[in-house]
């Protein structure tokens, strides 16, 4: 049997194990999915979902966790949004047009959302935007250029995920962001940034109901984090009508949205655990999306009938941190040694089935200021790995661990076929699987010699991706790496608008890191959607997630 | 089969198996020539079993080859059992890899082969462990339940604390400890034992109170044996049948435990060589076509669950006076009716 044949549905012994395997998952998928639930709907206006996860808060500013995004995305809208293109590789899909434009204000491309129109000071310091006006909440409430200073009040207060967006565009008290009438917002840094209005279309960056989340706070909880965490107050397309964590999220498209109702009026949005069991269901029709297949069933799904399966360049960068804080990678020399032992183009073809590209980088390679030429670690040269680790002082190699999230399937065979090509140059690889609801803890406390590491920086920008995990004060700098020469020029960086000497800051951080390696750089993944072949207008997104408001169904 | 010390009378007359032409196989010779006699006869009498009850041959056949297959993996295994080779991954049954290759291009056949040497390692450790543990505990509880005064009270909490650690979900117990005692073979084993000790606690337990009351313990006692004495050379002993018959039962048990363990992420590390880590890592490939890497893992480990089941029942029928003079009955018949 060849490897291509083996791919195929047409063995009959395969078509009774997949039976049972189908069987067997929806029965054990929580809140098992009948076959026919998509098609009991009215199909042309309800989308059916098959997720890994439901979402744990409705909160942008505590929750990262899957099924948050797309709860956020589509509950809640921000300011402004990157203009659409379609994309060149996948003639179905758009994607946000993230090249630098420095003819437009601020440098990007970028759409109204609830503000209708915005100016940019010349100098990078302030910007100014201009509400839309009768927009509604979720809740009724009209939207004013008080729910914009409310909601960046709220990030500096509770210090969160949007007290990370506030340091990286410098904005550290409450009195910068102000209302300048009923409809106009401005924000006032003390220093040009470059990234004031760049960060603005991020996901996590959404504009809450301040009058709705006034009536519910309490003095314990000024900022209606309790209520957040199982209700909406927003002013996007949907709206939350249920919520069983575990189980399932409905929501509702909204008519009074000032976008116009969107297409798919009902999304259904199911927690399906194992992802055999998601492609299962979309390929019996019973969802329309199923999310974060593994590669063989990507490749498996492109032989069905009615589903459709495409796989977009995206931002998603797999690597593994060396503990530069630990022996024997405070070494740099090891560090390159472990990157030239690193089986990338074997991991590519066996475990993501070409379905992914060798992460040549630092940053994803389609953001402004990618630049591979310093990508030495391209062909594996386990003779020049080895002479390395001898000239390093550990001649006859040594012990260490990987750890590796236990919850991501493609992570255990990427161990394995490192740990047999680390084994040729005398390092013995222990392998350390641990639970998913762990891991990012074992992450951030950076005592892990090597840990596997899955992210995306939200913000198309050669900056915010350098300092996010090569500055030396970055929280999730989780290598410990640290130059202060890199330092230096990120820091540079962050503090000037001229766009032609922030990329050649950023070349040279890129230079600095790629040769002093505190990563294993290993894999670029594509983003894939897989969906019933009806169900046309999906958008990739930097942060990669989906937003059902894009949806509609062919007739 | 019984045990009974030589030195006491009594024992030979409460022998429940003295009456039994085929208990000869359980009392000690005098001589080497005697010794060997016994043994030969031992041997003929269990062939005869085998071919009366064919299914514990298939048993005794199953559980051997697996151990042998253990003891020489690295002869028989063509492939070494935890090297990747990327180049041949997933790749179906052939002459070069009889059972395929798993998703990183090991070879399947070899890491079964393997796999027993981890699998049997730890059952049988862990049931090792707590059939000791829990025969000397079951023992000493036993002995002294029905003395009254505080060795009573101690056996009654003893018993007590068997009756909370049997209420817990077992396999969530397991994994509780496992993540508790962190994960690695010593804690497998440890996790094994420790959930294992109370059925052999209790076994030995009830055969010790009944065994207590026979003649040749009083006498023991009247004569002023010490007790520890009397519990290690007369009452465990005599009341080793029921535990010997429930070892190989434990054993394939805890082989399956130690499978599910590794199949829920909470056993021995990726890339060991263990029956139940190889399904999980091949298991999501079934929906894809290839189910070589899951299937056969799981047949090796159904296979061998079952052979020590079967050893486990040939053991309980030879270990039961009653069942095996059954047994001898029938084969008389049989071969009566044979000639």
């Amino acid at each position: 049997m060849s490897k291509d044949s083996s791919h195929t549905f047409k063995v009959s012994r395969r078509t009774i194990l997949k039976g049972s395997a189908a069987v067997a998952g929806a029965a054990l998928a929580p809140g098992a999915l009948s076959l026919g639930q998509a098609q009991a709907q009215d199909r042309a206006n309800t989308m059916v979902v098959a997720a890994p996860a439901t979402p744990q808060s409705l909160d942008s500013e505590y929750d990262v966790s899957l099924g948050t995004f797309e709860a956020v995305a589509c509950l809640y809208d921000g300011l402004v949004a990157f203009e659409k293109k379609p994309d060149a590789g996948v003639p179905t899909a758009s994607r946000e047009d993230i090249t630098d434009y420095p003819d437009k204000p601020g440098g990007v491309n970028l759409v109204g959302k609830l503000a209708e129109s915005w100016e940019v000071d010349p100098n990078g310091t302030s910007v100014k935007f201009h509400m839309r006006k009768g927009v509604k909440s979720n809740w009724g409430n009209e939207l004013t250029a008080e729910d914009v200073v409310w909601t960046w009040h709220r990030k500096l207060a509770l210090g969160a995920i949007g007290g990370f967006y506030c340091n990286t565009i410098d904005l550290t008290r409450p009195e910068q962001v102000k209302a300048e009438g009923s409809h106009t917002v401005s924000f006032n840094l003390d220093n040009p940034n470059p990234l004031l209005l760049k960060l603005q279309p991020n996901l996590y960056n959404p504009i809450y109901d301040s009058t709705k989340l006034k009536e519910v706070a309490t003095d314990e909880d000024p900022w209606g984090r309790s209520f957040l965490e199982n209700n909406s107050a927003g002013f996007g397309p949907y709206e939350l009508a249920s919520l069983v964590r575990g189980q399932q999220a409905v929501y509702k498209g909204r008519a009074d949205y000032y976008g116009g109702k969107p297409a798919m009026e009902n999304v259904i949005f199911k927690e399906v655990p194992t992802s055999a069991n998601r492609a299962q269901l979309l390929q019996g029709g019973a969802v329309d999306i199923a999310q974060y297949l593994q590669p063989l069933e990507i490749i498996a799904l492109r032989n069905a009938p009615n589903v459709a399966v495409e796989t977009i360049q995206a931002t998603f960068m797999i690597w593994i941190e060396l503990n530069a804080k630990m022996e024997p990678f405070d070494s740099i020399d090891v560090r390159r040694a472990m990157n030239f032992a690193f089986p990338q183009e074997q991991i590519v073809k066996t475990v993501f089935q070409d379905l992914a590209s060798p992460l040549t980088a630092c940053m994803p390679d389609l953001y402004p200021g990618y630049n591979d030429d310093y990508w030495e670690y391209g062909k594996q040269d386990l003779d020049l790995a080895r002479e390395l680790i001898k000239g390093a002082g550990h001649g006859d190699g040594f012990t260490t661990s990987l750890s590796y999230n236990a919850g991501d399937p493609v992570q255990e065979p990427m161990a394995i076929l490192y740990q047999s090509a680390l084994r040729e140059i005398g390092v013995n690889l222990e392998l350390n699987k641990i639970p998913a609801a762990t891991f990012y803890n074992n992450v951030s406390e950076r005592k892990q010699p090597m840990i596997f590491y899955v992210d995306s920086p939200w913000c198309p920008d050669p900056g915010y991706s350098m300092n996010l995990y090569f500055h030396s004060k970055s929280f999730i700098n989780y290598s410990n790496y640290e130059n202060a020469r890199v330092d230096e020029l990120i820091d540079g960086a962050a503090k000037t608008n001229d766009q032609a000497a922030r990329l050649e800051m950023m070349d040279e951080v890129q230079k600095h890191v790629m040769r002093e390696a505190p990563w294993v750089f290993g894999i670029s993944p594509g983003y894939t959607m897989a969906r019933s072949k009806d169900l046309m207008g999906w958008t990739y997104y930097t942060s990669n997630n989906m937003r059902f408001q894009d949806f509609y169904r062919a007739s | 089969m019984t045990h009974i010390s030589d030195d006491d009378a009594d024992a030979r007359a409460t022998n429940p198996d003295a009456s039994d032409p085929d208990a000869h196989v359980g009392r000690r010779p005098s001589t080497i020539g005697g010794r060997a006699q016994v043994f030969l006869q031992g041997f003929r009498f269990l062939l005869a079993v085998l071919r009366a009850r064919p299914m514990f041959a298939v048993g005794y056949g199953i559980v051997v080859s697996v151990i042998v297959m253990a003891i020489f993996a690295p002869l028989i295994a063509p492939y070494p059992p935890e090297t990747a080779n990327p180049t041949d991954f997933l790749q179906p049954p052939s002459w070069r890899h009889l059972l395929g290759t798993d998703a990183t291009g090991m070879d399947i056949f070899s890491r079964i082969i393997y796999a027993p040497r981890i699998d049997l390692t730890i059952a049988i450790a862990g049931t090792a462990i707590s059939a000791v543990v829990g025969s000397l505990i079951g023992a000493t509880v036993g002995y002294y339940q029905e003395v009254g005064g505080a060795p009573s009270f101690f056996s009654g909490v003893v018993m007590r604390s068997a009756d909370v650690l049997q209420a817990f979900p077992v396999f969530v117990f397991a994994i509780a400890l496992v993540a508790i005692f962190g994960q690695s073979l010593q804690s497998i084993i440890a996790a094994i034992a420790f959930l294992n000790i109370p059925i052999y606690l209790r076994l030995m337990r009830s055969q010790v109170m009944s065994i207590r009351r026979m003649r040749f313990v009083e006498a023991s006692y009247v004569a002023g044996t010490p007790d520890r004495f009397i519990i290690l050379r007369h009452v465990i002993p005599n009341s080793m049948a029921p535990v010997l018959a429930q070892l190989s039962v434990n054993i394939g048990w805890s082989v399956l435990l130690t499978a599910g363990l590794s199949f829920v992420g909470a056993g021995v590390v990726a890339p060991t060589p263990e029956w139940g880590s190889m399904i999980a890592m091949g298991f999501q490939n079934i929906i894809t076509g290839q189910w070589w890497p899951s299937v056969f893992p799981g047949i090796a480990l159904a296979v061998t669950v079952f052979g020590f089941a079967l050893v486990g029942a040939s053991v309980e029928v030879l270990a039961d006076p009653a069942r095996r003079r059954a047994l001898s009955g029938n084969m008389r018949q049989h071969r009566a009716k044979e000639s």
